[in-house]
């Protein structure tokens, strides 16, 4: 599912440090609310890629990859 | 009651008065133990104007649900107070066996308030709790009293806490030991006990751990233990110690030359793991149920000091009274100066980290032979250097001074900023024996934000930036990202260290070591909470036990606040943030490194939630986590900080 | 006699963790702790020693010669002495008996309890499994010696490899 714009996933690729922003940013767009922002935080980028896999914003295949990759796989399968 | 005792010792030693107060579910459930408890408690019964050493200023000594029992590493114990070294909030950790002996006596935590008259120490016997005189052990060294403790009360296989002739004479550094040896080193809690007239506290317990889920956590420890079989960093540390990080941290510019002038040196190898298990290595030895087993016993075997030997040491009690301070040519000088910290019972980091001090600006000339009452300070000269340690030691002549803590003495000198630029502080506590501009980014940030002070790469202990290299895809699993296993990157750091200081914090609650979650990851959060929840019979989740580790962070913040100390004191040494990294040796990697802070702080503080004005947590994040009363407390605080006034203070220690 | 396994104990290398002694109480009683414990650990903090002790498995038990009840038996198959709780009276005499120690009484039953070598377990003793250091391990009687044998003719071996390489 395509949240972020090629020009919001540039910007947040050439971050050195990006959990935060980038869960602020799916909580400005919905995806998140303040209450599984608040959980993803504290547990770490795995319950993202799961959280994101469960609501099918990424598909299964998009999620293993992320969870090998990082985040430059995750921006990718955002876009 | 499985995991907890389910009940916390009060000793007034003012009135004598000894109560036992059950700790309720839903404090176990907020606050887990240790730590946790810890920090509540000095919170709310040690105010922030109180001086460290008042009588009524408290001294918490916390186990946890798991301390005892057969997790990986049960026996530590933590030991908190405020601190007469920053004046700020402070507590140290110590290893050993004695806190598994608390909690099979029956207790969870152990709260002292109060002076004694004259030298007590207590003796606990599972139920029977008395205070005993310890006028004959006043002045003893910890492996003398302990042994005169024994034959005292006639069991060999008690086990005991103690304090070294430096917390009875009060010097802001001085720390607190059990099994002899295991020292809860930083912050200063020594002094604060001897203070309060308390040699020790000795304690025989014949109780056990009841557990919940008896076979799932049979489970669940097994597999733990088998990994660590095979587990890379076990290996390490039980080969040569923590000792093992010299050579390492040599190759990576981080190994603390005269004061941090610089990160490598061609003879660091002199004091490795490795040459000291080939040397002086008697045996290795291990704390509660742990299947690491990094202790050391060192024996110097020629020299000068034949003969002489002692607990440890660990890397960072033997660099700062070793190469910190120039010394490195003869490393028997080094492991004899670890052992005088150790029997004098003080903080082997902050006593070398002010004698380089002292030793740098004596050759700065800043001070000359007059204040140091004829003593030429140079570097490498252990004539000098140990005669220091046992003048600290005692408060005699120019260690009176220094027995101040770097800062202070500064400012007792009247050196003004100039002094205070070679102190290599945060918040008045010395910076550990790892440079951040190798050991590292995430070390770093650590350092600036930390609850304790300066000290402290044991906030986070993130060596998802040091270790985490060996485990290949856990950066990605935890950050999202795997470049962020290098120390001189600032990649994934803000979150890294918001995350590993949350786990530590928890961690500290179930007073297991941490060397088994960071360092070693052979054991992970979700790790943690099965073995948790196997003991206790609970339903952590890993977001809930994350989460008690952010409310007491917030919580130990907020001590800070309340002294006025925020975004202004969240810094480094300035050494760290202008000097490029010179060049010690041709293989090191990080020449021309300087620390970049400001690319971090404020995105951390994002992570945090905390005013980025202030440094104040939010009160919106106060309120998520239970901490109502905090945010009441520092709601007029915020505009004071700002005002005019508290920006012109200059904020060196609380 | 060659393929009896025992618990050998090699207390050079002991460092005094008592991970043995949490394995052995979980175990065998589901609660963690020292006293309901199969297995002990000796310290002296101050000199760095410590040495463990444990149910040496003899051949001629004294545990079994003064048990008045017969609880206290041997099990020749398993190669080890075991404590029958129902026939146990508590008297304490095998407890005594035992040269080492490693005997001792129940503080709910106020019955003998002793090491069986985790009968049952497919890894083996808990104790010896979870050493980190080889103090303890679990082993072929006839291997153990055979390797204590060699240890000094190895050590000899490499003294004249490293005069050779000078």
């Amino acid at each position: 599912m395509a949240v972020m714009t090629k020009t919001e996933a540039k910007k947040f690729m050439g971050m050195d440090d990006r959990m935060i922003d980038i869960l602020d940013f799916l909580k400005n767009k919905g995806v998140l609310n303040e209450e599984n922002h608040r959980k993803i935080l504290l547990g770490g980028y795995f319950r993202l890629v799961e959280y994101l896999e469960k609501e099918k914003v990424i598909t299964g295949s998009q999620a293993t990859a992320a969870q090998k990759n990082g985040f430059d796989d995750l921006i990718g399968a955002l876009q | 009651m499985y995991g907890w005792a389910g009940q916390r010792l009060r000793v007034n030693l003012s009135n004598g008065k000894i109560t036992k107060e059950p700790l309720s579910y839903e404090y176990r459930r907020k606050w887990i133990g240790g730590r946790g408890f810890n920090s509540e408690v000095i919170y709310n019964e040690t105010p922030p104007n109180m001086d460290p050493y008042d009588p009524e200023a408290r001294v918490c000594i916390g186990i946890g649900p798991l301390s005892g029992s057969a997790a990986p590493s049960t026996g530590r114990v933590t030991v908190s107070a405020k601190s007469p070294l920053t004046g700020g909030f402070g507590d140290s950790n110590m290893g050993g066996h004695w806190g598994a002996e608390v909690k099979y006596a029956g207790y969870d935590q152990i709260i002292i308030q109060g002076r004694s008259a004259k030298p007590v120490y207590l003796w606990i016997d599972d139920d029977k709790v008395e205070i005993r005189d310890a006028g004959h052990l006043w002045g003893k060294y910890p492996r003398e009293a302990d042994q005169m403790i024994k034959e005292e009360l006639g069991d060999e296989d008690i086990h005991i806490m103690l304090i070294g002739p430096a917390g009875e004479n009060m010097v802001r550094f001085a720390c607190t030991f059990n099994d002899v040896w295991r020292a809860a080193g930083r912050t200063g809690t020594g002094g604060v006990l001897g203070s309060k007239n308390l040699k020790g506290i000795a304690t025989r317990g014949s109780g056990t751990v009841k557990i919940a889920d008896p076979k799932k956590m049979m489970e669940i420890c097994n597999e733990l233990r088998q990994k660590f079989k095979t587990d890379v960093m076990k290996e390490g540390l039980y080969e040569y110690g923590s000792l093992c990080l010299i050579n390492v941290a040599n190759r990576d510019g981080w190994f603390p030359w005269k004061n941090f002038q610089e990160g490598a040196h061609p003879k660091a190898d002199n004091m490795s793991g490795e040459t000291h298990s080939r040397t002086v290595l008697k045996h290795r030895e291990g704390c509660y149920a742990c299947p690491i087993c990094c202790g050391r016993f060192t024996q110097i075997k020629d020299g000068e000091w034949a003969g002489e030997e002692f607990g440890g040491p660990e890397y960072e009690h033997a660099v700062p009274t070793g190469p910190r301070c120039g010394i490195l040519e003869d490393a028997n000088a080094i492991w004899h100066n670890a052992r005088l910290t150790n029997d004098y019972g003080m903080d082997g980091i902050e006593c070398g980290g002010t004698i380089a001090a002292a030793i740098e600006w004596y050759e700065k000339g800043l001070i000359t032979t007059k204040e140091t009452g004829g003593l030429e300070l140079e570097w490498g000269n252990e004539a000098v250097v140990e005669k220091l340690i046992r003048m600290i030691a005692k408060r005699e002549g120019f260690g009176d001074i220094l027995a101040e803590g770097a800062d202070r003495a500064a400012d007792r000198l009247g050196l003004g900023d100039k002094g205070h630029y070679y102190t290599i502080t945060t918040r008045g506590m010395t910076l550990p024996g790892d440079d951040p501009r190798g050991l590292g980014f995430g070390y770093g940030l650590s350092f600036a934000v930390g609850t304790r002070g300066g000290c402290d790469h044991l906030r986070s202990l993130c060596c998802l930036e040091l270790s985490g290299a060996l485990y290949p895809g856990l950066n990605t699993k935890l950050l999202g990202d795997e470049r962020a296993n290098r120390p001189v990157t600032t990649v994934g750091k803000p979150y890294m260290v918001y995350y590993e200081e949350n786990q530590k914090a928890t961690t500290d609650c179930l007073n297991v070591c941490c060397f088994t979650t960071h360092w070693s990851y052979a054991v992970q959060t979700e790790d943690q909470v099965n073995y948790l929840n196997a003991t206790t019979g609970l339903d952590f989740t890993e977001e809930e036990f994350q989460e008690v580790g952010e409310r007491i962070y917030n919580l130990e913040r907020a001590y800070w606040n309340r002294l006025m100390s925020g975004v202004r004191e969240d810094t480094v040494p300035e050494r760290f943030l202008n000097e490029p990294m010179p060049q010690g040796v041709d293989y090191q990697t990080n020449v021309g490194a300087t620390f970049p802070l400001n690319d971090m702080l404020l995105k951390y503080y994002r992570y945090r939630d905390w005013d980025p004005k202030t440094g104040f947590p939010s009160v919106k994040k106060l309120k998520a986590l239970g901490l109502e009363n905090v945010a009441k407390d520092l709601e007029p605080l915020r505009t004071k900080y700002l005002s005019e006034s508290e920006k012109k203070k200059k904020k060196w220690y609380c | 006699m060659a393929n009896r396994k025992v618990l050998v104990f090699n207390n050079d290398v002991c460092t005094g963790c008592r991970s043995c002694v949490v394995g052995c109480s979980l175990y065998h009683d589901g609660e963690c702790g020292k006293v309901v414990s199969r297995v002990a650990v000796v310290r002296n903090e101050r000199f760095g020693e410590s040495y463990v002790v444990g149910c040496d498995c003899c051949t001629e038990a004294p545990c079994t010669a003064v048990c008045p009840t017969g609880a206290c038996a041997m099990d020749f198959t398993a190669g080890i002495a075991k404590i029958d709780a129902d026939k146990c009276i508590g008297c304490k005499e095998c407890a005594m008996a035992c040269p080492f120690g490693a005997i001792n009484m129940h503080y709910k039953t106020g019955k003998a309890f002793k090491c069986d070598l985790c009968e049952g377990r497919e890894e083996g003793p808990v104790c010896a499994d979870w050493c980190p250091s080889g103090a303890i391990s679990y082993q072929n009687l006839d291997v153990a010696f055979k390797v204590k044998r060699r240890e000094k003719l190895t050590e000899k071996l490499q003294a004249t490899k490293i005069g050779e390489e000078v």
